[in-house]
């Protein structure tokens, strides 16, 4: 036994999938046991083998494409690797993609261990082409490298007789210097180019000369990465994704509200009127719960439509260039693009959005991205632009919709603008770099489900915030301010409810919404956007239990509107759109600013942006009735 | 950044895939790859749908209603 080692473990040391375990395991065979890492509870396996008449402790680390570990089980190897008291390594090297693992054997080579090179899968590689040069590699490396394969076995006596020999003599890479662990960033930024360097040298005098030609992939990039052509391609998918939408989803959503108006509703009242339920229940359960939710519930169809949607652009590798196009598009205004994948999220939920916020290295930069963060419409809103559109715009309602994510984008870039150029001015703008995918047919199993997980965490939502927030309508609705009338036994109008809307109403005169129903659809949205759509819905229902289905609800608010704007219900519809858009965040979003922000960003931010959605939804309105 | 690695980011903060930076650069395409991943560890790439933090490992409360939420 060496003594110059002082031991006779051997690590066996490579990246995942490259027959490491198979080879650890034809040459182990049953004189395994399974140990946990110092510390840990990841499992190692060891093994027991005779090396030219010499007992070593083979050791099978976890698979690793890099010693900078980003999981206990990489921190497993790579502490192992660190550790001086450890000896030989062998590195296990795919032969179909070298340069992966030529990059963990030059780490192993810099953490001080003495190498030998088992080569696996050289068959394979043969056969595309890729084989590499056995001899041209240990020579190159400077260490011996064996050609093995587990399945088979052959080829170990062969790397028994390396180790054997290594054991004695230590064999240490050519062109690499042994350095301590890096704890520094620097450090291993300059260390990983070094190595790269070291990798392309070593491919060079090992690989054959290959000849890439474009994937079709590389061709579509060049038209959908293209500044020009990128962003107008990006506008049209997102049209045809509204329309698509709308126009599929309408009469699904009509047969929703029917089965929620209809059976659904009957069922409730005939329950109730069963088990002789208190009328305040029977208006509970009917007028608040079942119309509040069915509202929502109504919409969805649409909704799995357009996470189909959404999910076919995310796992085709669309939407990874759409972050590319548009972190350009910002840099040219001067805004940094990595705010981009924040503000992408913030399309789907506000709430994640702020979180992602952390991404941005520098504070400024977070503050910035994270008061722009609730103009990115979220899809619970869309919920309110849908019921709108298919209102006052039906044969156009998609483009419609459509045209309220632009003033979405437009409004986030304008703000934007006007934050670097005052209270921002010292945010620094940096580059998204982000590694893209090729373009890949979407799986249809991966489809089905992840537009299921989409839908029925909306559900879910819809079952759970949306029912507390109808329940706490309903109470203030309950209970009376004037007219002297009893606890739940108050007409709307004289109810805490009914008082607050009208109240709030006449102000949203200039938008043409001076009505107590619209008012109260906003002021409840507040707490959640999804609320919007149902507190409209439970609001008609309460004054008229008669009230009819979802087609009902969109002819209540046609009427509504036609009298509130004096005869200009598309304009007004527009504005309502826009203040929606726009107007104030949802409380968890508020929540979540002030926690990361304070409260006195949180409030400027949200009585701003609540002063120019009402500017603008004026502007839309007062201009609309005009034309 | 210098080097092979720098010439990788370059490419890849110009748009393009690991695979045409290695196209175009006349290197491995695992090499392009693995450098990628590797600038990823570092921090200083992203991998494309690793954008928000809640995501990942498990789902939290303030995913409900995301449609980035898996």
């Amino acid at each position: 036994m060496n003594a110059a080692l002082g031991t006779a473990t051997v690590l066996l040391v490579g990246n995942p999938n490259v027959g490491k375990s198979t080879l650890f395991n034809h040459i182990t065979g049953a004189r395994q046991r399974v140990v946990n890492a110092p510390g840990t509870t990841v499992a190692l396996t060891e093994g027991s083998w005779r090396v030219e008449g010499v007992d070593v402790t083979l050791v099978d680390l976890p698979g690793t494409y890099s010693l900078i570990a980003r999981s206990p089980d990489e921190q497993v190897a790579a502490d192992a690797v660190a550790d001086p008291r450890r000896g030989l390594a062998v590195v296990v090297l795919d032969a179909t993609a070298l340069s992966r693992s030529l990059y963990l054997l030059g780490q192993v080579a810099r953490a001080g261990r003495p190498v030998v090179a088992a080569l696996t899968m050289t068959d394979l590689a043969r056969a595309r082409g890729l084989g590499p040069d056995t001899a041209a590699l240990a020579g190159a490396l400077g260490v011996p490298v064996v050609e093995v394969d587990g399945r088979t076995g052959a080829g170990t006596r062969a790397l028994a007789d390396a180790i054997a020999s290594a054991l004695s003599t230590p064999p240490r890479v050519s062109g690499i210097e042994p350095q301590a662990a890096d704890h520094e960033l620097g450090d291993e930024l300059t260390h990983a180019q070094q190595l790269f360097d070291w990798v392309e040298g070593i491919a060079d005098a090992a690989l054959p000369v290959g000849e890439a030609r474009e994937s079709w992939s590389d061709r579509v990039d060049k038209v959908l990465l293209n500044p020009w052509a990128g962003i107008p391609a990006f506008l049209a998918v997102v049209w045809a994704v509204f329309q698509l939408t709308t126009g599929v989803a309408a009469p699904l959503m009509d047969g929703a509200a029917a089965l929620v108006d209809g059976p659904v509703t009957a069922a409730a009242t005939w329950l109730l009127g069963t088990l002789h339920a208190p009328a305040w229940l029977e208006s509970f359960a009917v007028g608040g719960l079942v119309a509040g939710v069915g509202a929502v519930a109504s919409f969805i169809p649409l909704m799995a439509i357009m996470f189909a949607s959404v999910t076919v652009l995310e796992s085709s590798g669309y939407l990874a260039r759409v972050a590319v196009v548009a972190d350009r598009a910002m840099r040219a205004v001067g805004l940094d693009g990595r705010a981009m994948l924040p503000l992408i999220v913030g399309f789907g939920c506000n709430v994640p959005a702020l979180s992602a916020t952390a991404v941005l290295p520098h504070a400024r930069q977070r503050l910035l991205t994270g008061l722009l963060v609730p103009l990115t419409s979220c899809t619970a809103r869309l919920t309110v632009y849908l019921l709108l559109a298919e209102t006052f715009f039906p044969r156009h309602a998609g483009t419609v919709v459509f045209g309220i994510y632009v003033v979405s984008i437009v409004l986030v870039v304008l703000f934007g603008l006007v934050a670097r150029r005052t209270v921002l001015r010292d945010a620094r703008p940096e580059p998204l770099i982000i590694v893209l995918p090729d373009y890949q047919r979407p799986h249809l199993r991966t489809l089905a489900l992840g537009v299921r997980a989409r839908t029925v965490s909306f559900v879910r939502k819809a079952g759970s915030v949306i029912m507390v927030a109808i329940a706490a309508l309903w109470v203030l609705q309950a209970i009376p301010v004037r007219g002297g009338h009893d606890l739940a036994d108050v007409p709307l109008e004289d109810s805490v409810y009914g008082a607050t809307a009208m109240a709030v109403a006449p102000v949203l005169a200039p938008l043409g919404l001076d009505d107590w129903h619209i008012a109260a659809s906003l002021v409840s949205g507040v707490a959640a956007k999804e609320v919007t759509v149902g507190a409209l819905a439970q609001s008609y229902a309460l004054e008229d239990p008669a009230g009819g289905s979802a087609v009902a609800l969109e002819d209540q608010v046609r009427a509504t509107v036609e009298a509130s704007s004096g005869g200009s219900p598309g304009a007004a519809g527009l504005a309502f759109m826009v203040f929606v858009l726009a107007y104030l965040p949802c409380m968890a979003t508020l929540a979540e600013q002030r926690r990361l922000f304070g409260w006195r960003w949180t409030a400027g931010a949200a009585l701003s942006q609540l002063a120019m959605a009402y500017l603008l939804a004026a502007a839309v309105f007062q201009v609309g009735r005009l034309l | 950044m210098s080097g092979v690695l720098g010439a990788v980011v370059e490419r890849l903060a110009g748009g393009e895939t690991p695979r045409a930076a290695a196209r175009a650069l006349g290197i491995p395409v695992d090499l392009a790859e693995a450098a990628a991943a590797e600038c990823e560890r570092l921090g200083l790439v992203m991998r494309a749908g690793a954008a928000c933090g809640t995501c990942a490992p498990g789902r939290t409360v303030a995913c409900a209603g995301c449609p980035f939420a898996g």
